[in-house]
């Protein structure tokens, strides 16, 4: 077909000057598919937090938090991570933000893709946690697991406080040594538990976590022993076991100790 | 050989495009006229720049052939090519985007208006100027898209795959502009 106009002539004579030519499809898929890079790993970023925060949240060992003397909302700055929640969002807001810039991406509000953004994390975050949470293999699950790991060592290695934690180095009917997180070595008092932990519990190499008060340097008076980790379940008690019979209460340990 | 191209709709043009490029002259032609006026309206473009813009648009549309989605109306496609050399040049020439509507500004105010009293006292060359200086006032994302739904009769959605963004947001810059343009021109209407 002839140009009908000047200017068409002179579009298409400029086009055969400079020898365009149209750039091939495959420039362009790989261009499209580069677009949702950056947008799919934010999301999996986000995702990695969501697994994070959903370790911090199981394992932020709740039924213990009498112990614990953060009351209200600090409960929950104290044990619940808010460096995953933080980069969490900020994750989500990029992913927004790039996806807007996909082929297609601006179809959708802002809403709508936050909403995409952040069901693709949780879905694909819990999947994650799902299949590495309780993994015993040093992968890259566990770097989500060092956050809680550090603020669940911070919280219980308050000895004055009445909370000590560490791995058992040696045991004997009434003491057990406790290499603390920190290297602190202490010898710990169990005559007078006020329940029984599994005696499993109790053995070399385990990680737990006491409740009782200083009473010397270097010695500790136990009124509970638990178990570091909350998975698999929480030994039970034994049910015979109705505590030592010099057993005292925590109430009665922490009052006569820490009031001190 | 072409036969009966007239028929054929943009889209199957470039279809046939990228078999023959010679289709692609059809094209061209077809977008001339309409790439001119929405210029033209769109700057205080000289001819020769409004040339080389014409250039650089048809360059970059055959150039990304192969980008072209068919889920988008083809013009929708090159008007956003063209809305993007605008941009690039008015960055290039360092100038602030400017309506040329001298035409068109009556029907402006038609167009934006529903109060026909008002409409038929903006008449006089003094007042036509009121309305180019108070639509050239407004944020560049208000006259982009109240020229491309005046003037180019865009639809809403046309317009959204033109600016890329949500069909929705396209609905409120509308009636933001409108609402900021009647306010100004009333405002004017009751000092005169």
């Amino acid at each position: 077909m002839e140009p009908t106009s000047n200017t068409t002539e002179k579009i298409i004579a400029a086009i055969d000057q400079q020898k365009v030519t149209p750039r091939p499809k495959w420039y362009f898929r790989v261009r499209n598919t580069l677009m949702w890079i950056p947008g799919v790993i934010t999301t999996l970023l986000g995702a990695y937090t969501i697994a994070g925060g959903l370790y911090g949240i199981l394992h932020a060992h709740w039924e213990n938090r009498e112990y614990v003397q953060y009351r209200g909302p600090l409960v929950f700055i104290a044990i619940i991570p808010l460096l995953w929640i933080i980069s969490f969002a900020l994750f989500s807001l990029i992913t927004i933000a790039l996806l807007r810039k996909t082929n297609t991406g601006y179809r959708h509000t802002a809403l709508q893709l936050l909403l995409i953004s952040v069901a693709s994390s949780i879905i694909i975050g819990m999947l994650f946690y799902a299949m590495t949470a309780n993994s015993l293999n040093d992968g890259v699950e566990t770097y989500y697991r060092h956050p809680t790991q550090n603020q669940q060592e911070y919280v219980w290695n308050s000895p004055t406080e009445g909370r000590i934690s560490g791995v058992v180095s040696a045991t004997s009917p009434t003491t057990l040594t406790i290499r603390a997180f920190n290297g602190f070595v202490w010898t710990v008092d169990i005559s007078k538990l006020s329940s029984a932990p599994d005696p499993v519990l109790l053995q070399v190499g385990n990680a737990v976590r006491i409740v009782g008060a200083i009473t010397a340097s270097h010695s500790f008076l136990a009124c509970r022993v638990l178990p570091w980790e909350l998975f698999p379940a929480q030994p039970s008690v034994a049910e015979s076991f109705t505590g030592s019979q010099q057993a005292i209460s925590c109430d009665e340990i922490l009052q006569q100790y820490i009031s001190k | 050989m072409l036969q009966d191209t007239g028929q054929l709709s943009d889209e199957a043009i470039v279809i046939e495009c990228k078999k023959d490029s010679e289709y692609f002259a059809l094209l061209v032609d077809r977008y001339v006229p309409k790439l001119t006026r929405y210029i033209r309206r769109r700057s205080l473009a000289t001819s020769d720049d409004i040339e080389d813009l014409l250039q650089n648009i048809f360059i970059k549309v055959y150039r990304n052939l192969n980008d072209y989605d068919t889920t988008l109306l083809f013009s929708s496609w090159i008007y956003r090519i063209a809305h993007n050399e605008m941009i690039d040049w008015y960055r290039r020439e360092k100038r602030r985007a400017t309506l040329s509507l001298d035409d068109d500004a009556q029907d402006i105010v038609t167009k934006l208006m529903s109060d026909d009293d008002l409409t038929t006292r903006f008449s006089n060359e003094e007042q036509k100027k009121y309305i180019i200086n108070t639509l050239n006032g407004l944020d560049e994302k208000y006259k982009e898209i109240l020229l491309l739904r005046f003037f180019e009769e865009k639809s809403y959605e046309e317009i959204a795959d033109i600016l890329k963004i949500p069909a929705g947001t396209v609905a409120v810059r509308i009636n933001r502009a409108k609402k900021q343009l009647q306010k100004k021109i009333a405002d004017y209407g009751t000092n005169i």
